[in-house]
């Protein structure tokens, strides 16, 4: 008899009887208050969602990426803030909308962590009035590795762009 | 008298740096946290946020920084505050690990 | 593509489990859902204290969060999560049961007050009255005990289950879950 207990074996006495009646009666009221919502057998109603709002924001966040050290100590950036600062800076262009960020990084020192970023890839959209499609996608590259040098001191990150997508104005 | 700033006060400096958004706890300090909770440990060495672990000789912090200057900049000046309010307490080989969980967009 | 929650919450423990370590936040919500209420129960149980017992249950599944990637049977994730929810609460109630032994400590006198404090009348009622009863008669008991005794009545688990929960032989779990039902029996009598 290796399964929880269970009323009805036939060598328990009384008591043991009683007591396993008594056990699935508990089961069978916190079950019914748990699916009631009730929080006197479960986490509270806010406890359940910070819980569940730190799971969420971790899986946005990604890995951390190492970035270059200060001169007083290191930092990390998580992927989704270094793919915000590329985002932003190409949206800031005119006549551009950034599509999507790819990154290649060294290899990290665990599961949830990234080395140096190596390449950026940028899918962008431009607008479909634009006399200088390479042109632009230059502008792209610049400001992207401007970028990274000025807010990063990560200068000279090779740079891919990649214009997906015209739009109109 | 030296006497170790608390987590909370220590948040309050870094928040008040300009080109910090915010605290932005991530997994690693929230089990710190509960754990330091649990253990009744005190104000002291953790909050949602921030750690420090004398043993370990680092101290953790994750923030959201917004765009008003340069991220490196930025994270300089924290650890340059945390290095200042912490040097009665924190040996020269402290660590400063400072997550850059989010950038608030324009 | 993701289903919607809905036909999330019909998905097996190891589906979910599957999707969760794919980096499915949707998922791991669903098992959270599932399983929050019973790890909140054994917490309890075994510590008799609300507050602890929701912190113990966070660390629990937030921890499960960060090493999904290391469950190589995404079947047993329930037991998973009841091992360490157990394991952790056991911990804490052992070091507890040590502390009030010990000779009077100074560092005591600086514990940090939580302010949702645990003498708050109104925070002590927010647990099922019987859960209070049953936590103050395993109060009674070892650690150890409480902790077997709550994974087979409260989590339904198997002797060898509950032996590779708790890293104690099968037949040390049979004797303290035994104990242990002697004393709430003995208990239970006197409720009548």
């Amino acid at each position: 008899m290796d399964g929880p207990s269970r009323p009805g074996d036939p060598h328990d006495d009384q008591a043991t009887r009683n007591y396993l009646e008594h056990i699935a009666a508990l089961h069978r009221d916190w079950d019914e208050l748990e699916s009631r919502g009730d929080d006197s057998v479960q986490l509270s109603r806010r406890a359940r969602s910070a819980l569940s709002e730190a799971v969420r924001a971790d899986a946005r966040h990604g890995a951390r990426v190492d970035m270059p050290p200060t001169h007083i100590g290191p930092y990390t950036l998580t992927e989704l803030a270094l793919r915000t600062l590329i985002r932003d800076t190409i949206d800031d262009i005119d006549g551009v909308v950034s599509l999507r960020t790819t990154i290649d990084y060294d290899p990290g020192r665990g599961w949830n962590s990234r080395g140096l970023p190596r390449r950026v890839e940028c899918h962008i959209s431009a607008v479909e009035t634009t006399p200088d499609l390479p042109g632009l996608a230059e502008q792209v590259r610049s400001a992207v590795r401007g970028a990274c040098a000025r807010e990063l001191d990560l200068p000279d990150l090779p740079i891919d762009v990649h214009i997906e997508d015209l739009h109109e104005h | 008298m030296n006497t170790e700033p608390t987590a909370a006060q220590l948040i309050e400096l870094v928040v008040a740096i300009p080109g910090v958004a915010g605290i932005e706890p991530g997994i690693g300090t929230s089990l710190r946290a509960l754990d330091a909770r649990i253990r009744r440990t005190g104000p002291h060495a953790t909050h949602f946020g921030l750690h420090v672990d004398h043993s370990g000789g680092t101290v953790t912090v994750e923030v959201s920084l917004d765009r008003s200057r340069p991220i490196r900049d930025t994270v300089q000046d924290i650890q340059h505050t945390l290095h200042n309010a912490l040097a009665a307490t924190a040996p020269e080989s402290t660590q400063w690990k400072i997550r850059v969980q989010s950038l608030t967009t324009n | 593509m993701s289903p919607p929650t809905r036909r999330l919450a019909e998905l097996s423990d190891r589906a979910l489990a599957l999707r969760a370590q794919d980096g499915d936040p949707d998922a791991f919500d669903v098992l959270i859902d599932r399983h929050q209420g019973r790890l909140f129960r054994i917490a309890y149980l075994v510590l008799g204290d609300r507050q602890d017992s929701e912190d113990v249950v966070q660390e629990t599944l937030l921890t499960a969060w960060k090493r999904l990637h290391l469950l190589e049977d995404p079947d047993a994730v329930r037991a998973w999560l009841a091992q360490i929810c157990s394991r952790r609460a056991t911990d804490i109630a052992r070091r507890r049961a040590r502390r009030a032994t010990d000779a009077h400590r100074p560092e005591d006198l600086h514990r940090h007050r939580d302010p949702s404090s645990r003498a708050d009348p109104a925070h002590a009622s927010e647990v099922n009255a019987q859960m209070r009863a049953l936590a103050q008669v395993l109060a009674t008991m070892d650690p150890d005990l409480r902790a077997c005794w709550t994974l087979r009545e409260i989590d339904g688990m198997s002797y060898r289950q509950i032996a590779a929960a708790l890293d104690v032989t099968e037949s040390t779990a049979r004797g303290r879950i035994a104990r242990a039902r002697t004393h709430v029996i003995d208990y239970m009598k006197e409720w009548r």
